[in-house]
């Protein structure tokens, strides 16, 4: 209600706060900053509150309903809450034949050289996953830009976080074996090995498929309600519904296996590598190894300028009274977690940071668009940032 | 997804999707048991209006077998020649789970169209176009005929939510395969579909049917209005 | 009065509130006839009651049933007509008293008086609570006769395109005191912030508001034809306007064309420099520079 008294002052057509910041938002921005509020009432450095619900929705979360369902194929999944804004991840997955060569298949020579190609190339022991953003807008058509760049900075984001290696998506395949009677058991390698504690592997090493296959994980990430910019939440995310991944056990059928040896001995053809097909067992699952110690969320923060002249009649006398020094200095601020049609209109200048609990980066952009930026203010951002990454990570029980 | 579609990341080309081997023990049963006791009944519902902030009327409609989203958009101006009455377009889609196909959403779609058409306020809309999106966010059923109603009453209230003038409140009941719509207390049907069950041949068993779905209705519809009076009061 | 009592208080979309006429018998043993009319978020529909068809007014909307008194007057001329809303929570006494008093207003046939009510249904308790503004859209698209606050995204040298961001809300409930400040029109730009406002919730940024446009002959009222546009409006400036007709299929049409229309909100320099205030009619300065620009101004106060 104070624009309405406010604007009086200047203009004597006076308009609701409401009609002000569709008209103007700029200037409705500058006039909620003058009086130290921002429009959500949030303060400069506040960060908005997020509350999740995780896992809720996979197949493998015995807990719920959604088991029981035959056709769910959702390996991990969150619900993000913040704000009025609610966003829903869902990570299903796809199984991909290595086709680089395996180890042991390789000369030695040429397996040093590939050894050391590796250790250069340190990124290549991980992958990412295929995220699909799809903003609810109402409207329908092809993605919008903001859609596209939203995914494709969160691929390059997980992969370069170093969050996923490429190790925890190999899969290790079982084997259906069907006896006389027509029962079928499904045999897991490493699972014998447990319980036997001797060295069964052996016995079954004959049976198993040369092949490698390892999962393909994609994110489909929905966001409801969209009142400001949508990566870190799609981020944050993106990230507890990882940590919720189970990936289920896989194996082939005892035929394949048989069909394989054949293949072996003709070398590899295309066609017949299309006879294996590897399924995945409905019931048993191994939970998603993550790289623990890069795991990151997401904060943003905008920078804008004060504008001396629309700062309000009032608040400028108070100053003058005041003879506040520190207001005068004072030119532009940081604002933490965007949020609203005002701020996200106005505010051109953002920090966009990505770290884990420690506080190392993992992504960091700083776009200066008019504004200054200053070194404090980026030290501020990394500070909040980190508070703001130790308090989401809490939010996860583990 | 056959063809790449270069916007979006959609991985590897050869990657195949996940393919869960069929479960040994059929699931199926004892639930089948269980629907068929609550048949009739009104599943427990939870309903929640205005969630979504950046369209005029949403409502969330959940209970333990099916969660759906709607949001109305609009009025909003429409391109072309001048119309003397609105326009309605529903967008129907799959939520985390690709159900239905999306001819068969479309299909649903248009036959919802049809249901709006008759209980908005259409005059008030000149050279507007009315959106609705409708999103089956979690779905047990596997079977649409069964969240028709639903995803009539949650428009319905997404609609009421919104604003937008109605002449009446509408719902659907669903027997057997059967959905009607009904407006006017039941007195007039604005909507009929059949996707699958048992084909009703003779006049005897439709109007048995008939008589049940308007059971239906009175208790579906009653709900929607001491959920409307009771958010009023608040 | 005692039969307003019967009506719903709340009402959903499709709930009956009352039959088209109802009659009733004064103290002075006359007999009164109100004939309903339709109001904002209702409909006259056709009833089927026991084999006769009855017309009866039905809610179209989720809210509160406003019942006010209309009172057309035909003077003299017979050109002007003068409109009073009475809010029928008063206390029937004093409807009464005022019903004495505008007694020549009522029309009368012998001993029957027939009165006008209109029957509509106010949304949410927005209104009557302390926020003015109705953010729905819905039901405030523009109609010919509002007043409308729009962007101008272009101009040539006949027109000038907007987008109409908000409608300033003609319906003012009757509690906000234009109705009873002034006669005729209601007085726009009351003075004391009392008019109402919907906004489109649409962000204009999608291009998907309605949109208007003023012809040049149509920004003021004298000198028509010796308008430019460049002079009148620049884009990005925010212009209220009137809504002459709906128009065509894309386009509203709007005048400026009245004293109290017109840039409310410019920026100076094609939107590059800070906010103008209007020194005139015609011109707008902005206090940092000191460099005034051309533009036809709201009348600021």
């Amino acid at each position: 209600m104070t624009d309405v008294e406010e604007t009086v002052e200047i203009q004597p057509i006076s308009f609701p706060p409401e009609v002000f910041a569709r008209i103007s938002p700029e200037l409705s921005l500058q006039r909620h900053l003058a009086l130290g509020l921002r429009p959500s009432l949030r303060r400069f450095d506040e960060f908005r509150d997020i509350e999740i619900n995780e896992d809720s929705l996979s197949r493998f979360n015995a807990s719920h309903m959604m088991n029981e369902d035959s056709q769910n194929n959702i390996l991990g999944s969150n619900v993000l809450k913040c704000g009025k804004t609610f966003v829903i991840t869902s990570i299903t997955g796809g199984i991909i034949e290595d086709t680089s060569t395996s180890l042991d298949e390789v000369d030695i020579g040429e397996k040093e050289l590939l050894d050391i190609v590796e250790q250069e190339d340190s990124l290549n022991k991980y992958t990412s996953v295929y995220p699909v953003v799809e903003v609810e807008r109402g409207r329908v058509g092809a993605c919008t830009d903001e859609e596209m760049t939203v995914s494709q900075k969160l691929f390059d984001s997980l992969l370069h976080s170093r969050i996923i290696p490429k190790d925890s998506l190999k899969v290790q395949t079982g084997i259906r074996t069907t006896d006389e009677n027509g029962v079928s058991q499904i045999i897991y390698p490493d699972e014998v090995n447990n319980v036997d504690g001797n060295d069964v592997d052996d016995s079954y090493k004959h049976v198993m498929p040369r092949k490698k296959w390892s999962y393909v994980l994609y994110a489909k990430i929905v966001v409801y309600s969209r009142t400001g910019p949508v990566f870190d939440m799609c981020w944050n995310s993106l990230m507890y519904a990882l940590q919720s991944t189970r990936l289920p056990r896989a194996f082939i059928d005892e035929r394949a296996t048989d069909l394989k040896m054949t293949v072996r001995m003709k070398g590899r053809s295309t066609t017949i590598r299309e006879a294996y097909d590897i399924l995945c067992d409905p019931k048993k699952s191994l939970p998603l190894t993550l790289n623990d110690s890069n795991l990151a969320y997401a904060s943003s923060f905008g920078i804008i300028d004060l504008d001396p002249e629309v700062a309000l009649e009032e608040a400028r006398k108070q100053e003058d009274k005041q003879e506040d020094v520190e207001m005068d200095k004072i030119d532009s601020i940081l604002l933490a977690d965007i949020d609203t049609e005002a701020e996200e209109s106005s505010i051109y200048s953002t920090i966009s940071l990505i770290n884990n609990l420690k506080g190392d980066f993992k992504q960091l952009s700083i776009i200066g668009a008019g504004s200054r930026i200053t070194p404090n203010m980026i030290r501020n951002a990394i500070t909040l940032s980190k508070c703001r990454s130790q308090d989401l990570s809490q939010k996860i029980k583990k | 997804m056959n063809v790449q579609d270069r916007r979006r990341l959609l991985g590897p080309g050869n990657a195949k999707p996940i393919a869960f081997a069929s479960s040994l023990e059929p699931e199926t049963e004892p639930l089948k048991a269980e629907e068929v006791a609550k048949k009739d009944g009104i599943p427990s519902l939870s309903i929640k209006s205005d969630i979504i902030e950046n369209c005029n009327g949403s409502t969330l409609i959940e209970s333990d077998e099916f969660s759906i989203v709607t949001s109305v958009y609009g009025p909003k101006s429409i391109r072309g020649s001048f119309t003397s009455q609105g326009t309605i377009s529903i967008q129907l889609k799959n939520g985390i789970v690709e159900k239905y196909q999306t001819n068969e959403l479309k299909e649903v779609a248009s036959w919802l169209v049809g249901i709006f058409n008759s209980v908005v306020n259409l005059e008030k809309y000149p050279k507007s176009g009315i959106d609705i999106f409708v999103n089956l966010v979690i779905d047990k059923t596997n079977d649409i005929s069964k969240l028709i109603p639903f995803i009539v009453m949650s428009t319905c209230l997404a609609l009421v939510d919104s604003g937008i003038e109605m002449i009446d409140l509408t719902t659907a009941a669903e027997i057997d395969g059967n959905v009607i719509s009904f407006t006017k207390g039941g007195e007039e049907i604005v909507g009929f579909w059949k996707d699958n069950g048992d084909a009703v041949f003779n006049d005897e068993d439709f109007t048995s049917i008939l008589g049940r779905c308007k059971e239906q209705y009175i208790n579906y519809k009653s709900l929607m209005v001491n959920y409307l009076l009771q958010g009023k009061k608040k | 009065m005692s039969n307003f009592s019967n009506f719903p208080k709340v009402v959903y979309p499709g709930q009956l509130i009352c039959p088209e006429y109802d009659t009733e018998q004064n103290k002075e043993g006359q007999d009164i006839v109100y004939r309903f009319i339709c109001g904002n978020g209702t409909k006259l529909l056709d009833y089927k009651y026991n084999t006769t068809t009855v017309k009866a007014i039905t809610a179209t909307l989720l809210g509160d049933v406003k019942v006010e008194e209309e009172i057309t007057v035909r003077n003299e001329g017979g050109e002007e007509s003068e409109e009073k809303d009475k809010d029928i929570d008063e206390t029937p006494d004093i409807i009464e008293d005022s019903d004495a008093n505008n007694s020549s207003e009522v029309e009368k046939f012998s001993d029957r008086i027939i009165r006008v009510m209109k029957v509509s249904v106010v949304q949410d308790n927005k209104f009557s609570k302390n926020a003015l503004v109705d953010d729905k859209f819905a039901n405030n698209l523009p109609k010919e006769g509002d007043i409308v606050l729009t962007r101008v995204t272009r101009i040539s040298l006949q027109r000038a395109n907007v987008e109409i961001l908000a409608v300033e809300n003609q319906n003012v409930p009757v509690d906000s005191g234009i109705g009873s400040n002034g006669s005729g029109i209601v007085a726009a730009c009351g003075g004391s912030g009392a008019s109402t406002f919907s906004v489109s919730q649409v962000s204009s940024d999608l291009g998907e508001t309605f949109r208007g446009l003023i012809r040049s002959q149509d920004v003021r009222a004298t000198e028509r034809d010796r308008v430019k546009i460049i002079d009148s409006f620049k884009p990005g400036d925010i212009v209220r306007a009137q809504v002459l007709s709906l128009g065509d299929g894309t386009n509203y049409y709007l005048t400026t064309a009245r004293n109290d229309l017109g840039v409310v909100f410019a920026k100076a320099a094609n939107g590059a420099g800070g906010l103008m205030y209007a020194l005139d009619w015609q011109t707008m300065i902005a206090p940092s520079t000191g460099i005034s620009e051309k533009r036809k101004c709201a009348k600021p106060f």
